[in-house]
């Protein structure tokens, strides 16, 4: 019996052992992020690849995109045990902060080299992908995030388009709403079990009516250092309370995400808009809508809580890339990221329709000439004049409260009042 | 000497499967346990770097989300234990006194929503019951049968007891198999009607089948996690969460919390309440064997 057991150990062993010569020739760089469905990042990163691959020999990257809402089950337990990627995307916001904290980020500011940190230009500075001044995350592509709408759908109902750069006011969008409904239509697709579809709308609200703006009065109520009972934020409740009360998305809303099932749904055009969108979907956007002499979809910002309040849009970066402290190939880890913020990186992005993070790598009034019609405007969106939101915060736990308060306002089982106390009290604001 | 010799080689068979039981069952437990006294986002690689004591039991029960979830909970496995454990009882005593013609393609399309992945159902259930989905278009609504705070959680139930009732009913039509047909054929020659039959014959001959069937219901109504998680994610705003998904909601959803310290504190309660449940079965078992 014991000769019995031997045996099967040393077969055990030898299995294994294949697996360790197999891992000999090569070196695998992994490549990990939350894009899956965007066909633009799908197709870019393809490139990056191939031109990676031909440059390295002896080098393979694999490259997996997970989607937004199971990525952290994938992430979460590779970091904690050692086996994270190499390279990998973070949400900026808390997640960042426990990343950095944990020490798995490269500190890009401290290691790129200066041809590196030339093609960045200013993103070497962008707050939310950098922690104590420096920069962790490289950006990839740029969106403003916002509503985006059939033209036919809205010619259908009786009203007409906004001027570029505008957006609808929270009233127009209840008439809009009333009028789908007739037509057994959504007024706007809406995903909030996403809960950034809930709060980045909020924080437009806010912004809009921010009477102490560029002041981040937003983060400054989050921090508990000003009060939640002021009308910006008042403003921004009751406007998602009017949108909500009156029709504008379905009641069914409170149970759908926004990634499979509202941007699902507005293709299959069941709404006319579809909100918290963004310019990443430019490249998954239907493409007989966007053809080479007809935009049939514009896009716009968030709507306007009245026809005075000043434009104000949620401009971001989307995949943003984490190089692993820890990664065993560091230094390819770092010369793949870095290929991807190149200018031909840029280029390769902007032919995907993917706005590249790096506009300042690239000639925009080329890229904003494109036979992608979508893709100009989203160039030209991100270049609008107006008030800038930031979206990406790392007070988890206010969030968490703010969200759930919304949503609960949604149901009717909490008031814009019993939200604003709530908020002082979590965040400790004292008076 | 011979004695010593058996007890190693038992052990030695016995190694492979206490390993693994050891390793994927006893290991996670107990770091599950002591994890829970920790703050620990996920992300880092040392799990137990920030001692808080009983902060994370104080912060789920502080959270009024715990306690919807934990009521939910109980909701869904009163519904498991008790009515699907009922219709499954009374759909296998129905075919198997009824002697139908096809009873084995009958039994077979009531059990075949068990061999489907738990995704698939949910999947397919949200497109009936969302509010442009198969039911409103039956019955001429507009109605949001999956925002309803007061019937989403029956809802869930409803599909739970769908999908599973196949694998209660086959286990009570074995049971039935292997009754006694003479004690009926005896109440029958005492003139017994159908009803007393049913109730006062085959029922309590069923009782070790219902228990075991109950067991079986009970733990899977405390594991339901995927039904939950498709059909509602939880949602609307927590309200159908269960602990398991709220559990999730608090270790892994984008945009969550990050604390898996709290989400094993969540794992405690489960662990803590299968546990309390499974005790009080033995004593009242051995209480019903003494009487």
């Amino acid at each position: 019996m014991f000769k019995h057991f031997i045996k099967f150990f040393a077969l055990v062993s030898i299995l294994f052992s294949f697996n360790v010569f197999a891992d000999g020739h090569e070196k695998i760089i992994k490549v990990v992020d939350w894009q899956s469905g965007v066909g633009g990042i799908t197709n870019s990163y393809a490139d990056f690849i191939k031109e990676f691959e031909a440059a390295n020999p002896g080098v393979k990257v694999e490259y997996t995109q997970y989607t937004v809402s199971t990525y952290n089950e994938f992430l979460k337990p590779a970091l904690s045990s050692g086996q994270g990627p190499d390279v990998f995307a973070v949400y900026p916001g808390p997640d960042l902060d426990e990343v950095v904290n944990a020490g798995h980020l490269v500190n890009i500011t401290a290691e790129a080299d200066d041809e590196w940190k030339g093609w960045l230009g200013s993103n070497i500075n962008i707050p939310e992908l950098s922690r104590g001044g420096n920069l962790y995350l490289a950006p990839q592509d740029a969106f403003t995030e916002e509503i985006w709408v059939y033209n036919d759908m809205i010619a259908d109902l009786g009203f007409e388009l906004p001027a570029f750069g505008d957006s609808y006011t929270v009233d127009e969008w209840v008439a809009i709403g009333k009028a789908a409904k007739a037509k057994g239509l959504d007024g706007l697709m809406f995903g909030p079990v996403e809960s950034w579809c809930v709060f980045d709308g909020f924080a437009n609200f806010v912004n809009q009516g921010n009477p102490d703006y560029p002041t981040d009065s937003l983060g400054l109520a989050l921090d508990g250092a000003i009060s939640w009972d002021q009308p910006m934020f008042r403003d921004a409740l009751n406007a998602y309370k009017t949108l909500h009360d009156n029709g504008v998305w379905r009641k069914d809303s409170l149970s759908m995400d926004y990634q499979v099932q509202a941007w699902g749904k507005w293709i299959d055009r069941e709404g006319v808009g579809i909100y918290c969108n963004g310019d990443w979907f430019i490249s998954s956007a239907p493409a007989e809508y966007n053809t080479a002499d007809s935009l049939g979809i514009t896009m716009m910002s968030y709507p306007k809580l009245s026809s005075d309040s000043p434009m104000t849009y949620n401009k971001a970066t989307g995949t943003n890339l984490g190089i692993n402290a820890n990664s065993p190939n560091k230094d390819l880890a770092m010369a793949f990221v870095k290929l991807t913020n190149s200018p031909k990186g840029s280029e390769t992005f902007a032919s995907y329709g993917q706005i590249p993070a790096n506009l300042a790598a690239v000639d925009m009034a080329a890229l904003a000439a494109s036979p992608n019609l979508l893709f100009n405007d989203g160039i030209k969106m991100l270049a609008t004049e107006g008030r800038n939101t930031n979206i990406y915060y790392s007070q988890a736990e206010p969030m968490k409260y703010l969200y759930d308060g919304i949503m609960e306002m949604f149901l009717g089982v909490t008031s814009v009042d019993e939200i604003i106390e709530k908020m002082n009290k979590e965040t400790g604001y004292s008076g | 000497m011979i004695y010593k010799k058996f007890q190693l080689k038992t052990l030695l068979y016995l190694l492979p499967a206490l390993f693994i039981f050891l390793v994927f069952n006893v290991l996670p437990g107990i770091t599950s346990l002591i994890l829970s006294f920790f703050d620990f986002s996920g992300f880092e690689t040392s799990l137990f770097k920030k001692f808080v004591g009983f902060d994370n039991f104080i912060k789920i029960y502080e959270d009024k989300y715990f306690w919807i979830a934990l009521k939910n909970t109980f909701l869904l496995v009163f519904g498991a234990v008790f009515i699907q454990t009922g219709i499954a009882l009374m759909l296998s005593i129905f075919i198997f006194f009824g002697n139908f013609k096809f009873s084995v393609l009958i039994r077979s399309i009531i059990f075949f929503p068990c061999v489907l992945a738990p995704i698939s159902v949910g999947l397919v259930w949200k497109k009936i019951l969302e509010q442009d989905g198969v039911l409103n278009s039956i019955l001429g609504l507009d109605y949001s049968w999956l925002s309803s705070i007061s019937l989403v959680m029956w809802l869930i139930i409803m599909v739970n007891t769908w999908q599973w009732i196949g694998y209660s009913l086959v286990i009570y039509y074995a049971g039935l198999q292997s009754l006694n047909i003479e004690l009926l054929e005896a109440s029958d020659i005492d003139g017994a009607n159908w009803s007393q039959k049913i109730f006062s014959i085959v029922v309590p001959l069923l009782w070790p089948t219902t228990i075991l069937v109950m067991i079986l219901n009970l733990i899977g109504g405390f594991r339901a996690f995927d039904i939950v998680y498709v059909l509602t994610r939880g949602g609307p705003a927590h309200y159908s969460e269960v602990l398991a998904s709220y559990l999730y909601y608090y270790s892994f959803a984008a945009g969550g919390p990050n604390k898996m310290g709290v989400g094993a504190s969540v794992a405690f309660v489960i662990f803590a309440c299968i546990l309390t449940i499974a005790i009080a079965r033995v004593i009242i078992q051995k209480r019903i064997e003494k009487n």
